[in-house]
């Protein structure tokens, strides 16, 4: 009996194990892991949803199908964090604590299936409004119903930054809402928060990240400033970048903030002077993970093109790569499901005709959860 | 084990926090127009964290200070804009203090100007009629132009409140501001009254202060003189009718948009009233008018001599590269040089923009002079404030350096003109 098969038996006997499934083997490829450097020619072994094996030596177990790759690149699925994809929910506006991504969220929509075939194989799907508005959820674009493809039903809560007394005033009493009812728990521990203030109570303990959005710097100052006065609570905040957050870069450098940031070149004002905002946060201190800019077929198909050019500007390539996949993933805590090429993780694989980041490399096919979603059988 | 257990408590106790050091900076050499205190040629301005320390022939300069050599230069406050457009603020309705837009590229532009400081209006909640701007309802503040830091950036709120409905309103709008400052007077007299009896321990059991709310709470406020009154009045009649207002309330108050108030610099000094002059402003007198009327360039200098206090505005009261070049706040000081051509002193008109502009708006105590303990809102410039070929070199604003010519985009390819 091969060792392979014996991990692989082990795994079957873990409670959460997948259903046995056929053992897939790509062969020939060469393999970008993200978490575990480059291999130069390996193997991949599926079995089910997981991946199985990775490496150059792998035994390919006897029975096993195999699929011969030689000469591609397989690079993980990318994670798409700031989305609205599929989302019917009318745009409300304003905060709505209660609000769920999930409940507005179309599964038959056709940009997942886009998403699909650019390489995106985990999107964060955004609660509308603004101030506290609701929990997002995390999905796969497998296709199927609702619940197959949402994996995190609950996965962050949203915060839309806005300027004004009253949309401050609206937040501020969402938070102190959460503070209340996490200190009554604290008294009477039976004490339950209701529906309404729970995700800002997840919020708070940081039991869910929170991705807050600014619409200019500015705001992430006044943001710093009412999250002083709850100080007592150390909340896990992603910050969605501004387009001109390279003016805060030393405030969310020296804060080492989690920035959610597009893959676009700014210029100084006034000037033709390229900005790599990317470049400038990471030498600051802070950790960026890159967003396509919108959720079209051109932003997420060039999405690669476009990193590829903070890459040229300045990005180190290493950096650059794992921001579209397990920074990102990390910054949500989905980093042991997806987010690199590893064994016992979701076997979400892009396979590409060369290098992910060359303007002339073609994605050719791509794995959802050990599933070729494209091209289609 | 017992000594090293006390030592890690008492270390346990002792906050890891160490003082913060004080960062000096120290201007060195330059020419200082303190506004206030006189002239000092070839002077050492000194400034520790976000104050002025020391200013004198003879400065003990620490040894860890930042020394800029400004020889040759003028060292001056830094210029206050007694209003500015959309400046630092974005348009959100409500407190000035919850629109505060620190990384606003034009806060870096009005720091190009030499401006440290201005008063600014939030989005009034009014009738904008096809998206005019509505009065504003809201009371002004006062920022400063800190860029890149909440911190320090408010300098006063509320500061000012526009009575502009008592010059431009309808007679029910006329009468309801007359009304709601009635009601201030009596809440005012009310808290006298409680603060009497405070004092004299005769409150009744369980009497709560008196408490104002909505406009009353600022009119009140507005009568004490802690807010400075906004009543625009470019022409006589205007002028006539905004004096009646001061003088039965007593108001701190400011004219602004001033046409003809060189027509009555008298009755306005008598009104203790401040005045907003735009020395370029231009209009022609009626024809056949029985009375001096229209505009003067020497509306600066003839209120001067009747003894009003005046802050200087341009055409145009925003920052910006667009438009017509040296007509809005970019070059505040170029106004008082059109005023100076009028007839005003050279003193009056330095004045007029830092600590006159600063009294109008309540914060002369803070700002608008150089003077030790004072804010370290500096302005240094490669000439004289008043010649067009004079550009600001550096701009501190609570002692940061936040401004510099050599490194800007907007006029670092500028050589002066000699």
């Amino acid at each position: 009996v091969s060792p392979t098969l014996l991990l692989a038996l082990l795994a079957l006997q873990a409670p959460s194990a997948e259903p046995e499934g056929e053992i897939v083997a790509l062969r020939g490829l060469r393999i970008l892991t993200v978490a575990r450097g480059d291999i130069a020619v390996g193997t991949i072994l599926i079995q089910g949803r997981k991946i199985l094996e990775v490496g150059s030596d792998v035994k390919i177990p006897s029975g096993a199908r195999i699929l011969d790759r030689k000469g591609r690149v397989a690079f993980p699925g990318v994670l798409h964090p700031l989305s609205r994809m599929g989302m019917l929910d009318g745009s409300p506006s304003g905060p709505n604590l209660r609000q769920l991504a999930y409940d507005g969220f179309d599964p038959l929509s056709d940009a997942l299936a886009v998403a699909a075939r650019s390489g995106v194989t985990t999107v964060a799907i955004l609660p509308s409004g603004s101030g506290f508005t609701g929990r997002g959820a995390i999905l796969k674009p497998t296709g199927g119903s609702r619940d197959q493809q949402i994996f995190e039903k609950a996965g962050f809560v949203r915060i839309v930054l806005q300027s004004g007394t009253a949309a401050k005033e609206a937040l501020r009493q969402a938070l102190e809402s959460g503070r209340k009812a996490i200190e009554a728990q604290k008294k009477t521990p039976t004490a339950k928060p209701d529906e309404k203030t729970l995700a800002v109570v997840q919020f708070l303990k940081g039991e869910l990240p929170a991705i807050v959005e600014a619409s200019t710097p500015g705001e992430l100052l006044h943001f710093w400033q009412l999250m002083d006065g709850f100080a007592e609570f150390h909340p896990r905040i992603l910050l969605a970048a501004p387009p001109d957050a390279y003016r805060a870069v030393s405030e969310l450098g020296s804060r080492h903030a989690q920035v959610l940031l597009r893959p676009t070149l700014a210029l100084a004002p006034f000037t033709r002077e390229r900005i790599n905002t990317a470049v400038e946060l990471e030498k600051a201190g802070a950790r960026v993970a890159l967003a396509p800019y919108n959720d079209n077929r051109e932003a997420l198909e060039g999405l690669f093109f476009r990193v590829g050019e903070l890459v040229k500007f300045g990005l180190p390539r290493e950096t650059a790569l794992r921001a579209l996949t397990l920074t990102p993933a990390e910054m949500l805590g989905i980093q042991k499901r997806v987010g690199s090429i590893e064994a016992g993780k979701d076997a979400d694989l892009l396979l590409l005709s060369g290098d992910p980041l060359s303007s002339q490399s073609r994605l050719e096919e791509v794995f959802v959860n050990g599933h070729r979603v494209f091209p289609g059988e | 084990m017992i000594q090293a257990l006390i030592v890690s408590m008492l270390l346990a106790q002792a906050p890891p926090q160490e003082e913060k050091k004080p960062v000096f900076v120290a201007l060195v050499g330059g020419d200082i127009q303190t506004v206030t205190q006189g002239v000092m040629k070839g002077g050492t301005l000194l400034i520790r964290n976000d104050k002025i320390h020391k200013i004198g022939a003879v400065v003990e300069i620490p040894e860890e200070a930042t020394r800029i050599d400004v020889r040759g230069k003028r060292v001056l406050p830094g210029f206050v804009a007694p209003y500015a457009r959309s400046l630092g603020i974005t348009p959100a309705s409500g407190k000035v203090a919850d629109a505060l837009d620190p990384y606003s590229e034009s806060i870096r532009l009005a720091l190009a100007g030499g401006i440290t400081c201005a008063y600014v209006e939030p989005r009034g909640q009014g009738k904008g009629v096809f998206g005019g701007e509505p009065p504003p309802s809201s009371p002004g503040a006062v920022i400063k132009m800190s860029y890149g830091s909440l911190e320090g950036m408010l300098l006063a709120e509320p500061a000012g409140i526009s009575l502009a409905a008592w010059v431009n309103g309808s007679p029910s709008e006329r009468y309801e501001l007359r009304d709601n400052l009635l009601k201030a007077r009596a809440q005012l007299e009310k808290e006298r009254d409680y603060d009497q009896r405070r004092t004299g321990n005769r409150l009744k059991p369980d009497e709560k202060p008196p408490r104002a709310t909505g406009i009353v709470e600022t009119y009140v406020k507005l009568l004490k003189g802690d807010v400075t009154a906004r009543i625009p009045a470019p022409h006589a009649d205007d002028i006539h009718r905004a004096i009646d207002l001061i003088q039965e309330f007593h108001l701190k108050a400011v004219l602004t948009d001033l046409v003809e108030g060189w027509t009555m610099a008298e009755d306005i000094g008598r009104a203790r009233a401040y005045a907003l002059v735009e020395p370029r402003v231009k209009e022609h007198a009626p024809r056949n008018s029985p009375r001096p009327a229209g505009s003067s360039i020497e509306q600066a200098a003839i209120l001067r001599k009747a003894g009003v206090k005046f802050a200087l505005l341009p055409p145009n009261a925003a920052v910006g590269t667009g438009g017509t070049a040296g007509r809005d706040l970019m070059t505040l000081p170029l106004e008082a040089a059109f005023a100076i051509r009028g007839g005003l002193d050279e003193k009056t008109a330095l004045e007029a923009l830092t600590i006159t502009a600063a009294e109008i708006c309540g914060v002369d105590g803070r700002v608008g002079s150089l003077e030790e303990g004072k804010d370290a809102d500096v302005v240094v410039l490669d000439g004289d404030p008043f010649d067009y070929r004079t550009f600001v070199e550096l701009t501190f604003v609570n002692g940061k350096l936040l401004y510099e010519k050599a490194t800007s985009p907007y006029f670092s390819h500028l050589k002066k003109a000699r």
